[in-house]
C-alpha cells in the first residue's frame, strides 16, 4: 500500500464525517452535556408525574407537530473534555494498559470501573500491553480476568491489576461482531444495560436537528429491536441517516453513542466500537419516525452563548 | 437569500446554470479552502474549485447527492490531489500535502499490495469503521488533518490547544489506525 492510496481512500470517508470535520470541536460536547441534563430533567418530570403519564401522553397527541425553538444557556467549558495526554508515570494502570490479550482475543479498555456487584467468576489471566505515547516504549503486565455479570466474554471482560486486586475495569472485545441482533442483545445483556435518551431527526446539511425529549425506551424495543433474528451486515454501506437515538451502555463505558435509522431501512449502532448494521426494513423506519414526530413534541435547540462567537 | 441544497440539486437536474452560481456563492470558499490546503497556491485553488463545479455539472444528474456539500468537497479534494500529483512530478507543492502524506505513511502496515479496486473500497470502509469508533473530538481532529489537510497550527487554534498536543494526538490516532488496519488483514 502506498501513502497516496491511503490519502485517496480518506477521500471516500462517510459524508457525515466530512461535514463533521468542519464543525467546531467543542460544540457537540456542550450539546451532549446539555442534552444529558435535559434528559435527566425530563426523566425527573416523568417520575414526578407518576400515574398521570397516560394523561400526559394523550395530551401530546393534540400538540402541534412543528418544532419549538428552545433556548439553552451554553456554558463556557465547551472544550473542557479536551485534555492533554498525561505522562506514563502519571497514569493509573487501566489508562496505561489499553489492550488485553486473553484466549486469543484482543480487548480494549474503556476506562470504566466495574462495580463489585457486577463482578463475575474468575476465568483466567491475561497480558495487558500499553505504549508510552511520549517515548514509544512498550510495556506489559499480567492481570486477572473475570466475567462481568450478565455480559458474555465474547463482548467484554473485567480486568484486575496486581496492584489493585479488588478493583475491576471493563475491557471490550475489539473485534466483537455479533451475528444477529438477538446475539448482540444477549451478549451485552442489552435488556438490562441499554439506556436510551433523546431522539433526534437528522434534517440534513444546513438545518438543525429536531430533538424529541420524551420518547420512551419501550418504544425503541417494541418498534425497532423486537426481531432478534435479523442478521448483522457489518460491511454494509447504508444510506443517509434519518434519525438518531442517544444510547448508552454505561456498564461497559459507552456513553452517548447512537442507534441510528437510515432511509434505506437499516438500524445501525456504534455501541461496542465496530458498526453493526441490521436491516429492519423501510416500513419500520417510517413507522418509528411517524410515531416520534407525530406524538412527541420536537425542539430545535438554540445555544445562546455559543451563537456567533463559536461560529466559524 | 441562499437556496437550500435540495433546490440547488433540482436546478442541476433542470440543467439550469443558476445551480453553478448558487453553489459558488454558497460553497465556493469551502471548495477553495480544501484545494488551497492541498495545493498551497491560491490561483491553483481557484481553478480547482471551478473544475469541481464543472465536474458536479457533469455528474449531477445522473448522481443525486444526498449531501451536496460533502459531495462537492470530495470532488474538490480528488481534483486537487490529482493536480498535486501532476505538479509534484515537476516540483514540490507548497501546501500541507507533503506533510500529510508522510504522516499517513506511518499508518500503513507492510505487506499487502492493494492494486485491486476492491481492496481500495475495503480500505475506505475500514477507515470509516475506524472513524465510527473514535470519540467525536478525535474524529474531527483526524478528518481535519487527513481529509481537509488542515495545518497543525490551524487545528490547534480551532481546538484551543497547543500544536504539540495536536501532534501527540494525531500520532496516537495514526498508531490506532495502523493497528486497526493490521487487525483486519492489511498486512502480509
Amino acid at each position: 500500500m502506498k501513502k497516496e492510496e491511503l490519502f485517496q481512500a480518506m477521500g471516500s470517508i462517510d459524508e457525515t464525517y466530512v461535514n463533521e470535520g468542519r464543525e467546531n470541536p467543542g460544540r457537540k460536547a456542550v450539546q451532549w452535556k446539555k442534552w444529558t441534563g435535559i434528559a435527566l430533567a425530563a426523566a425527573a418530570v416523568f417520575v414526578i408525574a407518576g400515574g398521570s403519564v397516560l394523561f400526559f401522553r394523550n395530551s401530546i397527541l393534540t400538540r402541534p407537530k412543528a418544532p419549538i425553538e428552545k433556548h439553552i444557556a451554553a456554558s463556557r467549558d465547551s472544550t473542557s473534555e479536551i485534555t492533554e495526554i498525561p505522562r506514563w508515570e502519571e497514569m493509573p494502570d487501566v489508562q496505561r494498559y489499553a489492550e488485553l490479550s486473553f484466549e486469543g482475543k484482543t480487548y480494549r479498555s474503556n476506562l470504566i470501573y466495574v462495580h463489585p456487584e457486577n463482578e463475575g467468576e474468575t476465568i483466567g489471566s491475561g497480558t495487558l500491553t500499553g505504549s508510552d505515547v511520549y517515548t514509544d516504549e512498550l510495556h506489559t503486565v499480567g492481570g486477572t480476568v473475570k466475567k462481568i455479570a450478565g455480559i458474555r466474554t465474547e463482548a467484554a471482560v473485567a480486568v484486575y491489576f496486581p496492584d489493585e486486586p479488588d478493583r475491576g475495569y471493563a475491557y471490550v472485545n475489539a473485534a466483537y461482531v455479533p451475528k444477529t441482533l438477538g446475539e448482540f442483545i444477549a451478549d451485552v445483556n442489552l435488556r438490562n444495560t441499554l439506556k436510551t435518551g433523546l431522539v433526534y431527526t437528522v434534517e440534513g446539511p444546513g438545518k438543525q436537528d429536531v430533538v424529541y425529549e420524551d420518547v420512551p425506551m419501550e418504544l425503541v424495543w417494541s418498534m425497532l429491536l423486537s426481531d432478534e433474528t435479523i442478521v448483522n451486515e457489518p460491511d454494509k454501506a447504508v444510506g443517509r441517516r434519518v434519525l438518531g437515538i442517544d444510547s448508552s451502555v454505561d456498564l461497559l463505558g459507552y456513553h452517548h453513542k447512537t442507534i441510528s435509522l437510515t432511509e434505506d431501512g437499516y438500524l445501525w449502532t456504534n455501541l461496542l466500537d465496530s458498526g453493526k448494521y441490521f436491516f429492519i426494513g423501510e416500513e419500520k423506519v417510517r413507522a418509528f419516525l411517524k410515531e416520534v414526530t407525530e406524538k412527541h413534541q420536537g425542539y430545535v435547540y438554540i445555544y445562546d452563548e455559543l451563537t456567533g462567537e463559536y461560529d466559524e | 437569500m441562499a437556496f437550500n441544497d435540495e433546490t440547488i440539486v433540482r436546478l442541476f437536474f433542470d440543467r439550469n446554470e443558476q445551480a453553478l452560481t448558487e453553489v459558488l456563492a454558497k460553497y465556493g470558499a469551502y471548495l477553495r479552502s480544501i484545494a488551497r490546503n492541498i495545493l498551497g497556491d491560491e490561483g491553483a485553488a481557484e481553478e480547482c474549485a471551478n473544475d469541481a463545479l464543472l465536474q458536479a455539472w457533469k455528474s449531477i444528474p445522473p448522481n443525486r447527492p444526498a449531501d451536496l456539500k460533502a459531495y462537492l468537497g470530495k470532488i474538490a479534494r480528488n481534483l486537487s490531489f490529482n493536480r498535486y500529483q501532476k505538479e509534484h512530478a515537476k516540483k514540490r507543492g507548497g501546501g500541507e500535502t507533503e506533510s500529510v502524506l508522510e504522516e499517513l505513511e506511518e499508518c500503513i502496515p507492510g505487506g499487502r499490495n492493494p492494486e485491486e479496486e476492491v481492496i481500495q473500497k475495503e480500505l475506505a470502509a475500514e477507515i470509516n469503521a475506524f472513524l465510527s469508533k473514535l470519540p467525536k473530538d478525535r474524529r474531527i481532529l483526524f478528518v481535519s488533518r487527513y481529509f481537509y489537510s488542515d495545518s497543525v497550527s490551524s487545528i490547534a487554534a480551532r481546538f484551543g490547544i497547543s500544536e504539540n498536543a495536536v501532534s501527540v494526538r494525531l500520532n496516537r490516532l495514526r498508531k490506532q489506525l495502523k493497528s486497526h488496519l493490521q487487525e483486519r488483514g492489511f498486512e502480509s
